[in-house]
């Protein structure tokens, strides 16, 4: 079996909401994450 | 031990397999002669009893877990903490409804409308109050045509800027535009507010995208948006466009043409990122083109881009590990402000005073609808169609919005996407770098 990708850890994935969150990296994720529904695979506009 | 739920596995070739974990994005690759023995032992009773290093890397990658982790309320956790989350405000501006052109496939009614000075004060107001709770400010400016308010952009731009400097929070400033009245002069002039994002819909090269994207007229757009495009990328290096690309059955072969027509210096500034024009039969893309079709040629079209030169990121959200809510408009620090004080959550909707969560009053406070503020950001975290999903972890649940207007037992709106392909290319190694944006 080859490891492509280790699992992230839960205290990773909720960093961003922490207070001492770095805010540049805060951004970073929400472009990396595309977290907004411009990006949505939804068919929302429907 | 216990096998995820968030487990999934999706054929390659030569009859090897990906395993993917949507809840932790582990990803690991399996032989042809290791699939049967894995899928034994992740379907066993008591996986994990007998001791091996094939159970040991299962157990590593997190696709064999503790028997007391409850997976589902990890899910629900991040969902909880990304609807509190108070460290970005996530603020989408709307200076009118009108717009400039009339693109086929358009939702939204355009109607005149601008911004008062009284409400351009009162948004001013809040801002001086709000933005020094947050670390991050993101200020979208959205439409209408957003430019139409050109100076309205500019102040509350300015001023955005200003009060983050001040309190040292990020601000992070956005126009989505149809770049049309973006002129030499007006481009200086946003990036030196501190607008160096921006989202430009350019539907093909002239025969296509003139086609789609037409003014009140009926004349075509292309030429004055690309020369538009090309002179605000040249304006400063920190600008950054997303080349959006609304595509149907009558544009998609056309998009490589478009591709080859930037001039390479600029490419990289440019992200390329397509998206399925939705709305009636006539001009819907998942109702004339097939899924496999689609899915096939936004996979190609996007390694020629990069190819190319252009910022593609493959979509990689839709694999990626850690998303907190399906979309912003689930969060508590997220607002839509219109043009004239009233506040919504979605900008899918027609802005009318009875859809709206809140209101700015002219004190600059905003006084929100209790009942329909909750709608968005209160209630059941997931459909009960949900709790079985194991894609869950990377939709987060779906559209708020459709739960709201419909029954929420209907089927998942999820579209297919080409999340496979890519994972195969990642697993491969075919795509390195992008891995490594993991």
């Amino acid at each position: 079996m080859k490891i492509v990708a280790k699992p992230v850890s839960e205290k990773a994935v909720l960093q961003p909401t922490k207070k001492n969150a770095d805010p540049a990296k805060i951004h970073a994720g929400i472009v990396a994450k595309a977290q907004c529904c411009v990006d949505h695979l939804c068919g929302c506009k429907n | 031990m216990k096998s995820s739920q968030y487990n999934v596995l999706i054929p390659a070739s030569n009859g090897r397999v990906v395993l993917f974990n949507t809840l932790y994005g582990s990803i690991s690759l399996l032989e042809e002669n290791e699939h049967a023995q894995v899928v034994a032992i992740l379907n066993a009773t008591r996986p994990g009893g007998e001791s091996g290093s094939l159970c040991e890397q299962l157990a590593a990658q997190k696709h064999l877990i503790p028997d007391e982790v409850n997976e589902f309320a990890l899910v629900e956790d991040r969902k909880r903490a990304g609807i509190k989350d108070s460290n970005t405000l996530d603020l989408i501006v709307l200076p009118t409804l009108n717009c400039n052109f009339r693109c086929v496939y358009c939702y939204e009614t355009h109607r005149p409308s601008s911004m008062s000075p009284d409400t351009t004060e009162a948004l001013k107001k809040w801002l001086k109050v709000e933005i020094p709770l947050h670390k991050v400010v993101m200020l979208y400016w959205f439409g209408g045509e957003p430019l139409l308010e050109y100076d309205t952009v500019l102040s509350v731009s300015r001023h955005v800027k200003s009060i983050a400097e001040h309190c040292g929070t990020l601000p992070v400033l956005h126009v989505t535009t149809n770049g049309y009245l973006l002129s030499a002069a007006r481009a200086k002039e946003l990036a030196s507010s501190g607008i160096h994002d921006f989202q430009i819909t350019v539907d093909g090269p002239p025969k296509t995208h003139d086609a789609l994207r037409v003014l009140e007229s009926g004349r075509g757009t292309f030429k004055r948006i690309f020369e538009n495009i090309c002179t605000l990328a040249a304006t400063d290096g920190q600008v950054k466009i997303t080349l959006r690309i609304n595509f149907n059955h009558t544009n998609l072969d056309s998009v490589p043409e478009l591709l080859e027509m930037f001039p390479l210096l600029l490419r990289p500034q440019l992200r390329v990122v397509f998206e399925p024009i939705f709305g009636n039969g006539a001009v819907s893309a998942v109702c004339n083109i097939s899924q496999a079709t689609l899915s096939g040629k936004l996979a190609q079209y996007s390694e020629k881009a990069a190819e190319l030169g252009y910022d593609v990121v493959f979509g990689l959200s839709s694999v990626h590990p850690g998303k907190l809510v399906y979309c912003y408009a689930e969060r508590e620090s997220q607002y839509i402000v219109n043009f004239d004080g009233n506040v919504f959550k979605c900008s899918v909707c027609d802005f009318t005073a009875e859809h709206r969560v809140g209101q700015l009053n002219p004190e600059g406070v905003m006084l929100k609808n209790d009942a329909e503020w909750r709608n968005w950001v209160g209630g059941e975290l997931f459909a009960p169609k949900c709790r079985s999903c194991p894609y869950l972890p990377l939709c987060m649940g779906g559209c708020r919005k459709t739960r709201i207007d419909s029954d929420s037992s209907r089927e998942c709106a999820l579209v297919a996407t080409n999340a496979s392909y890519l994972l195969k290319h990642i697993a491969f190694g075919g795509l390195g770098e992008v891995f490594n944006r993991l």
